[in-house]
C-alpha cells in the first residue's frame, strides 16, 4: 500500500526482556531485512556464524538484518539506517530502559519515510508492581506503560497465577484497559511486531472474501455483527464491521489477536474521523485503510500508538468505499468498539446520490 | 631536539602578573623555556638562569594564568558555520561581534542578509535563538516566510531542543496540520506554527539538514573555529565534555591540537553513555586511545549523565517539584545502573564527571559515589558533579565529606535566572541555584562554567555571574551565594584545573607549569565586581606560543 518503512518501538526497563526479544527477532526474521537499533551491543547475542560484518557501529547479519548502535545518539543512528541501501523492511528501535518509548515512537508519525506500527513495552511480571511503587522509578515506568500500544507481561513463569492476577489488577487500576499479552522468556510471536504487514495481509484477505462471498461475510460470520441496516448495499458492497479469521492475519494458531475490516460510504469529516479513532479503546492496537475526507480527498489513514496520521498517496481517486482494517486483542470486543466509534460517522455523512 | 638546558630562555615583563599562587600572588617577570615556566618573580629572579632574551610585548599588560573552561563542547566550533541569531552580542571566531537581535524582525533581517550569500541548494540555518526574551510573542512561519529566496529556513534555539522553520522546510519535512504528535506547535486554525520541539518533531528536519550540530565537531575547520572563539575569551585549556571516542576523530584531534599554532589544550571526556553498562569496553577504548595523548590533548576522564535540564523541565527534582507543576523530569541513566557503572569506573581508577541538574539526580549520584567509596576506598578521586545546579546545603555537606568537586553552571543565573524564579524553581529555591558561596564556605573544590555552545564561552563573564548573581532582567538571585572577585578568578583557573586533575601543570603561574597565560588590558582582581566581564583580553600564550586576540569588529 505504501513505501513507508514500518517502525516498531520497544520499551521497558532493564531486565524486562527487551534484548531477548530482539535476539529472537534478528534470528527469526522470516526473510525480512530488519534493522534493529540498540543501546548496547553487549547483551546482543547473535550466533557468530550469522555475523557477516561488524564495523563498530553496525553489525550486519548474513540474513540481511542489521543491528545498529544508538550510543552516539538516536538521530545519528536513525539517519544512518534511513540512508542504507537497500532500505530495511522493518525498523525496530530499542528505547533505553529509562526513556519514554512514546516520545521516540512519534518519529514514526512525523517522518515521511517511516510509519509507526506498534509501541511494545515489556515489563517483568515479578518486578513490575515493586517498580511502580519505587519513589525514584515509579513515574518513569508509568510513563512507559501509559505509552504502550501493546504491553507484554514477560517472565510469567516466575509468578504463580494469583501473583499474575494481582499484577493485572494493579495495572488495570492504574492504567485502565489496555492491550496486554503474557509471555515467558520474551517469547512473543515475532510476526506481531510488524503490525502493518499483518494488516496489509488482512486487508487483502478481506478483499478476496468480499469478491467471492460478500453477503455471507456480512452477518453470519460476524459474532459482533452490526445492526441490519449496515449490511447489504448497492453493487454488493457491504458496510459495517467484518471480523477476519485470525488465520488470515497470521499462520500462528495461538494468535492472541484478532482483526477485521470496517466499511462505510461517503465523504468523512477528517476531524471527526480522527476523534473517533482516538476514542477507540486501547485494546484496538492498530487501524489502517483508505478513506475519503472533506479535507484530503482519497487518503490513507493510520491509527498507531494512539495517534492518527493521514498519508497522502496519489491514487486513481474515485468515490470508493471507506475501508479500514484493524487489529486488537482477541476477545476484547474490538468489533463492537469499531462499529460504535465509526458507525456514527457514516450515519451522518453525505451519501452519494 | 636541543638539550633542554640549551633551549632559549625568554623573559616576559608585565605591568603585573597575577599568579593565582597564594604563596607568591604577584610578580612582574616570568621566564619561559621549552614552553614551561622557568622562573617567576622580580626581574632579578627571572634573570637568574643566565642568558635570556627579553620580550616586552606585555610590558603594559597584566598576565594571569590561562583561563580553564571546565565544561564546554567542541560544538561551539560547529555553530559558527551557521548564522548567529541570539539575543545577546556574541563574538565569532574571527573576532567579529555579532550584535544581539532584540526583535524577531531583526532575526528575519539577518537571515535575509545571509541567505543572499548561499548557494541555491543550501538550507539557511540559524542558531542561538531564545524565545524567553520575547515574552508571549513566538516566532512562526509568518516571520520566517519573510526571508526571501524560497529556500528552507531552520533556526535552532539556544537549548538545541527546539527549532523554528519556515513553510518550505515544513513542506520538505512533510509536517502539516495532520501531524498528530507532541512538540509541533499549532495556530488556533490547526496549521503548524513552525516551532518544533524535541526529537520526534525535529527529526524530519534534522535528517534533511544532515544533523550537522552533532557530526562536525572534530573537523579541521570547526576545531579551528573552536580554538579561535576560546582563545578570544582568554581560554588556554578547554574540555570537550562528552566525546564519543571515534578512532579517526581522536587521531585528528590529537594531530590538530599538537600543532604549535593551535591555541588550546583540549581535554575530551569519554562518553560513558555511549558504552552504557559495558564499562569494560569504555576502559579498553580509552586505554587504546590514550596513546594519542600529548601535552595539548589529554584523554582520561569519563562523563556520565544522570538527568536532563531544569529549563527544559527534564531535570529530576526532589519535593516539592517544579514550581509550575510540571511533572518530574527524566533519568538519562537509571539510578540502579548508575550505581554499578560508577562503582566499576571508580574501581578502575577513573575520574568521573557526572552531570546532575536537579537535586534528586544529585542525591542519586551521591548515593552511587558513597557506595563506591565504601566498597573501594580511594584517595583523591576528584569525582566531579557537573552543573549540580540545585544541590541543597545538606547535599553540599555530603559532597564535602565524600571529597567531591563541583563545577557549577554560573552562567545559568544570568541567562535563565528569571525563568527559574517564575517557572522552574520558584522565588525561594531559585536563590540557591549554583551555590558558589556555599561551596566556598564548605571548602569544596569548585569551578564554574559556560557549557558552550549552550551559553557563550567566556570565563570572565562566568566569573562575573558568580560574583554578581544578576539575572538578565537585573534581579539578584541569592545574594548570600555571591563570591568575591579573587575567589571567582581562582574558580576559572586553578579551580577548574583541579577538577580536571591538571592543577600540577596549569591553572597558576608557577615554576614548572606550562607557560599558559591570559593577557589582559587591566587587572581583573582590582576590577569593580560589576565590571569584571568587561576587562579586555588582549591575547593568550599557550606553551610559550603567543596568540593575539582577533580584532574586534
Amino acid at each position: 500500500m505504501t513505501h513507508r518503512i514500518p517502525l516498531v518501538v520497544l520499551g521497558g526497563f532493564l531486565g524486562a526482556g527487551k534484548t531477548t526479544l530482539l535476539n529472537h527477532l534478528l534470528t527469526q526474521s522470516g526473510g525480512r531485512r530488519i534493522a534493529v537499533l540498540v543501546n548496547d551491543f553487549g547483551p546482543v547475542n547473535v550466533d557468530a556464524g550469522l555475523i557477516a560484518e561488524h564495523d563498530g557501529e553496525t553489525i550486519s547479519l548474513t540474513n540481511g538484518c542489521v543491528c545498529c548502535s544508538i550510543g552516539s545518539g538516536l538521530e545519528d543512528a536513525l539517519i544512518r539506517v534511513l540512508e542504507r541501501s537497500p532500505l530495511p523492511d522493518l525498523i525496530v528501535i530499542e528505547a533505553s530502559g529509562v526513556s519514554d518509548p512514546g516520545r521516540i515512537a512519534q518519529v514514526g508519525l512525523s517522518d515521511p519515510m517511516l510509519q509507526l506500527e506498534t509501541i511494545v513495552v515489556m515489563v517483568d511480571s515479578e518486578q513490575v508492581v515493586a517498580q511502580l511503587d519505587d519513589p525514584l522509578l515509579g513515574d518513569t515506568l508509568a510513563r512507559q506503560i501509559a505509552a504502550a500500544s501493546l504491553l507484554v507481561l514477560n517472565k510469567t513463569d516466575l509468578v504463580d497465577s494469583a501473583g499474575l492476577s494481582a499484577v493485572r489488577a494493579r495495572l488495570d487500576a492504574q492504567f485502565g484497559s489496555m492491550a496486554m499479552l503474557e509471555a515467558s522468556h520474551a517469547r512473543v510471536p515475532v510476526q506481531l511486531l510488524a503490525g502493518g504487514a499483518d494488516l496489509a495481509a488482512g486487508l487483502e484477505t478481506a478483499r478476496k472474501l468480499d469478491c467471492v462471498d460478500a453477503p455471507a461475510l456480512g452477518m453470519e460470520a460476524a459474532p459482533h455483527a452490526p445492526d441490519a441496516h449496515h449490511h447489504h448495499h448497492a453493487a454488493g458492497k457491504i458496510r459495517g464491521v467484518h471480523p477476519v479469521d485470525p488465520q488470515a492475519l497470521s499462520p500462528d494458531p495461538d494468535h492472541p489477536f484478532e482483526g477485521g475490516s470496517w466499511r462505510g460510504e461517503g465523504v468523512l469529516d477528517a476531524d471527526q474521523l480522527t476523534a473517533a479513532l482516538k476514542r477507540l479503546p486501547r485494546t484496538v492496537i492498530r487501524v489502517k485503510g483508505w478513506v475519503t475526507t472533506e479535507r484530503h480527498g482519497r487518503v490513507i489513514v493510520h491509527l498507531a500508538g494512539g495517534r492518527v496520521r493521514f498519508e497522502r498517496v496519489s491514487s486513481k481517486a474515485g468515490a470508493a468505499m471507506n475501508e479500514l482494517v484493524y487489529i486488537g486483542i482477541r476477545g476484547a470486543d474490538i468489533h463492537t468498539a469499531m462499529h460504535d466509534a465509526l458507525g456514527k460517522l457514516t450515519d451522518h455523512c453525505d451519501h452519494p446520490a | 631536539m636541543k638539550h633542554e638546558a640549551e633551549q632559549p630562555v625568554t623573559i616576559y615583563r608585565a605591568r603585573s602578573i597575577l599568579t593565582m599562587n597564594p604563596a607568591q600572588p604577584r610578580a612582574t617577570h616570568v621566564a619561559v623555556r621549552g614552553g614551561r615556566i622557568l622562573a617567576v618573580g622580580s626581574e632579578e629572579q627571572a634573570a637568574a638562569w643566565g642568558q635570556a632574551s627579553r620580550d616586552d610585548r606585555y610590558a603594559d599588560k597584566v598576565l594571569m594564568p590561562g583561563l580553564v573552561e571546565g565544561h564546554c563542547h567542541l560544538h561551539e566550533g560547529v555553530v559558527w558555520l551557521y548564522v548567529y541569531v541570539g539575543f545577546y552580542d556574541r563574538r565569532g571566531p574571527d573576532g567579529k561581534i555579532w550584535k544581539g537581535l532584540k526583535t524577531i524582525d531583526e532575526v528575519v533581517q539577518r537571515l535575509s542578509e545571509v541567505q543572499a550569500t548561499l548557494a541555491p541548494d543550501q538550507h539557511l540555518i540559524g542558531w542561538g535563538f531564545d524565545p524567553i526574551y520575547f515574552g508571549t510573542q513566538r516566532m512562526s512561519v509568518q516571520d520566517l516566510d519573510k526571508v526571501p529566496g524560497g529556500r528552507s529556513v531552520v533556526v535552532m534555539h539556544a537549548s538545541m531542543h527546539l527549532m523554528n522553520v519556515n513553510t518550505r522546510a515544513l513542506e520538505m519535512a512533510g509536517i502539516d496540520r495532520d501531524t498528530d504528535i507532541e512538540g509541533i506547535s499549532k495556530f488556533p486554525n490547526g496549521e503548524p506554527t513552525g516551532e518544533l520541539c524535541e526529537f520526534a518533531a525535529m527529526f524530519p528536519v534534522t535528517r534533511m539538514i544532515g544533523n550537522p550540530f552533532r557530526s562536525l565537531g572534530q573537523s579541521q575547520e570547526c576545531l579551528a573555529m573552536f580554538g579561535q572563539v576560546a582563545q578570544a575569551a582568554g581560554v588556554t585549556t578547554a574540555t570537550d565534555l562528552v566525546n564519543e571516542l571515534h578512532d579517526e576523530g581522536i587521531v585528528s584531534l590529537a594531530r590538530i591540537t599538537q600543532a604549535d599554532d593551535y591555541p588550546l589544550r583540549i581535554v575530551p571526556a569519554a562518553s560513558g553513555m555511549l558504552f552504557g553498562r559495558d564499562v569494560e569496553a569504555c576502559l579498553g577504548k580509552l586505554s587504546q586511545l590514550k596513546q594519542n595523548n600529548h601535552d595539548k590533548m589529554q584523554l582520561g576522564i569519563v562523563k556520565l549523565v544522570v538527568d536532563g535540564s531544569i529549563q527544559g523541565f527534564t531535570a529530576r527534582v526532589l519535593w516539592p517539584g517544579y514550581y509550575n507543576g510540571a511533572p518530574n523530569g527524566i533519568w538519562v541513566t537509571a539510578p540502579d545502573d548508575l550505581m554499578h557503572i560508577v562503582e566499576q569506573y571508580h574501581r578502575a581508577g577513573i575520574q568521573l564527571h557526572i552531570h546532575t541538574n536537579g537535586d534528586e539526580a544529585t542525591e542519586v549520584a551521591l548515593d552511587a559515589i558513597e557506595r563506591a567509596l565504601t566498597l573501594h576506598p580511594r584517595f583523591d578521586h576528584r569525582h566531579t558533579l557537573q552543573h549540580c545546579q540545585m544541590a541543597s546545603p545538606a547535599q553540599f555537606r555530603r559532597i564535602a565529606r565524600l571529597g567531591l568537586c563541583v563545577n557549577l553552571f554560573a552562567n545559568h543565573i544570568f541567562y535563565w535566572g528569571d525563568a527559574h524564579i517564575e517557572m522552574t524553581m520558584g522565588p525561594d529555591r531559585a536563590n540557591r541555584m549554583n551555590s558558589c558561596g556555599t561551596a566556598q564556605r564548605m571548602g569544596i573544590p569548585f569551578a564554574i562554567h559556560s557549557d558552550a555552545p549552550i551559553t557563550p564561552i567566556g570565563p570572565l563573564f562566568t566569573a562575573w555571574c558568580a560574583v554578581n548573581r544578576r539575572t538578565a532582567s537585573g534581579r539578584v538571585l541569592g545574594e548570600s551565594e555571591r563570591i568575591s572577585v579573587p575567589d571567582a578568578l581562582r574558580a576559572i583557573t586553578l579551580g577548574a584545573a583541579y577538577t580536571l586533575s591538571m592543577d600540577d601543570r596549569i591553572g597558576s603561574i608557577e615554576v614548572g607549569k606550562f607557560a599558559d597565560f591570559c593577557v589582559l588590558d587591566s587587572d581583573p582582581s582590582e576590577a569593580e565586581p560589576e565590571a569584571l566581564k568587561d576587562v579586555g583580553i588582549a591575547g593568550t600564550m599557550v606553551g610559550g606560543h603567543a596568540f593575539e586576540s582577533p580584532r574586534k569588529a
